[in-house]
């Protein structure tokens, strides 16, 4: 009688090594944005806020710095609240624009011509590297000529560096 | 640019900034052009074109990093608008650098002070000529001398220390070689071969031949006869010593 025996081979794999290998890289920034001047409320009537130079104002002047060109838009949205005040019993009307100021190319002046505005918002497609200067300006008118009560008003302009 | 650079000797020009406001029809073409000649060449040292065709009036902002270059090579300098464009707030600043010590003989201070204040001395013999009173660096000059008089006195007081520790190490040589014979004498060997060459007759006959010369020394000194006084605190010293004695000696009585 014959016996199978089965035979069994027993496969001992060996032990497999790995190690996880990083890659690092660093991002710097290729666009930034300044403040250069901070803008200031003037107070030409009771019920009125400025920053018109002709109403005793100062416009805010912001700069962005773009090292790569045709890679980013610049958004600025002008204020439609204080984000500090005394309590207001009535309604505000905001008005505000953002134009370019100063450049640092001369056909950055085109930007002005190329903006998009919607709502509170200004878009400027930045196709350039350079400086740019953006000045902007705001109102705020409260109730139809409701004076203001007294006290300090801050309100926030959001300037931001979008990648395309 | 000279009215416009300071006058300092080796100053280099190496950036621009500008900063303008051009006036202009949107729809029209323009170059705002800023120019500096060369003074020493022809042809301009800088130039830069901004072109402003069929753009909106604006201020531009901007600054030009340029190889340095000396600022006597800056010539006149200019701004135009071109095609009727006018400008307006027009601001052109040099950046510029320079080195105080570009010229030595300006500081005393500076590095190689001392180097340039001797070449110029030698160049104008004046080395060891005192110069006039007015010359720019007569100042100069009189404290070279005192250096120089104080740098000889610091060299002669270094030759003589130097001189005296020679000797110095003379002496000790000396004295380590008489400790070397010292050594020599006691050893017995050696105190036996100076004995045999003592001993002989050559060596001694000259102590035994010597003369030695003689002579008389003659008193000098005369003393004239008097009379010499009792010395009464001695007596008196006596007396006490002696009733002293007696007192101490009538404790051991019986």
């Amino acid at each position: 009688m014959k016996k199978i025996v089965p035979l069994i081979f027993l496969l001992s794999t060996s032990s497999a090594m790995a190690i996880d290998s990083p890659i690092t890289g660093q991002v710097q920034p290729k666009c930034s944005v300044w403040t250069e001047t901070s803008g200031v409320y003037g107070h030409p009537l009771p019920y009125k806020l400025s920053t018109v130079p002709a109403d005793g104002g100062v416009p805010a002047s912001i700069r962005i710095d773009v090292a790569q060109a045709d890679y980013y838009k610049a958004k600025f949205t002008h204020p439609n609240s204080f984000s500090s005040s005394p309590t207001l019993n009535d309604a505000v009307a905001w008005t505000g624009s953002t134009v370019v100021g100063q450049v640092s190319v001369s056909d950055m002046s085109a930007y002005e011509a190329a903006k998009v505005t919607y709502n509170n918002v200004t878009e400027f497609n930045l196709t350039l590297a350079g400086s740019t200067w953006f000045t902007v300006a705001s109102t705020a008118q409260y109730g139809s000529t409701k004076s203001l009560p007294a006290g300090n008003y801050t309100a926030l302009i959001v300037a931001e560096c979008i990648a395309k | 640019m000279t009215d416009v650079l300071p006058p300092e000797a080796g100053l280099q020009v190496q950036g621009i900034f500008h900063k303008y406001t051009i006036n202009k029809s949107s729809s029209a073409d323009s170059t705002v052009s800023i120019v500096n000649k060369n003074s020493t060449e022809t042809g301009n040292i800088y130039e830069r074109h901004d072109n402003w065709d069929q753009l909106p009036s604006n201020t531009k902002i901007g600054f030009d990093v340029v190889n340095p270059s000396l600022g006597s090579r800056w010539g006149e300098g200019s701004i135009t608008a071109s095609n009727g464009a006018t400008l307006s707030n027009v601001i052109i600043a040099y950046n510029y650098k320079f080195d105080p010590c570009y010229i030595p003989l300006s500081d005393p201070s500076c590095p190689n002070f001392k180097d340039a204040l001797y070449q110029y001395l030698l160049d104008n013999d004046l080395l060891n000529n005192e110069p006039a009173i007015d010359d720019p660096y007569y100042d100069e000059w009189v404290q070279y001398q005192l250096d120089r008089k104080t740098e000889e006195q610091e060299e002669e007081q270094v030759a003589k220390e130097k001189k005296e520790e020679e000797q110095e190490e003379l002496k000790m040589e000396r004295a380590l070689s008489v400790a070397g014979a010292a050594e020599q004498i006691a050893n017995p060997t050696q105190q036996l071969a100076m004995m045999q060459q003592m001993a002989a007759a050559g060596t001694l006959d000259g102590y035994y031949n010597a003369t030695i010369e003689g002579g008389k020394y003659e008193e000098t000194i005369k003393l004239a006869d008097s009379t010499i006084e009792d010395n009464a605190t001695a007596l008196i010293n006596l007396k006490q010593d002696k009733s002293h004695r007696r007192i101490v000696r009538s404790q051991y009585k019986d």
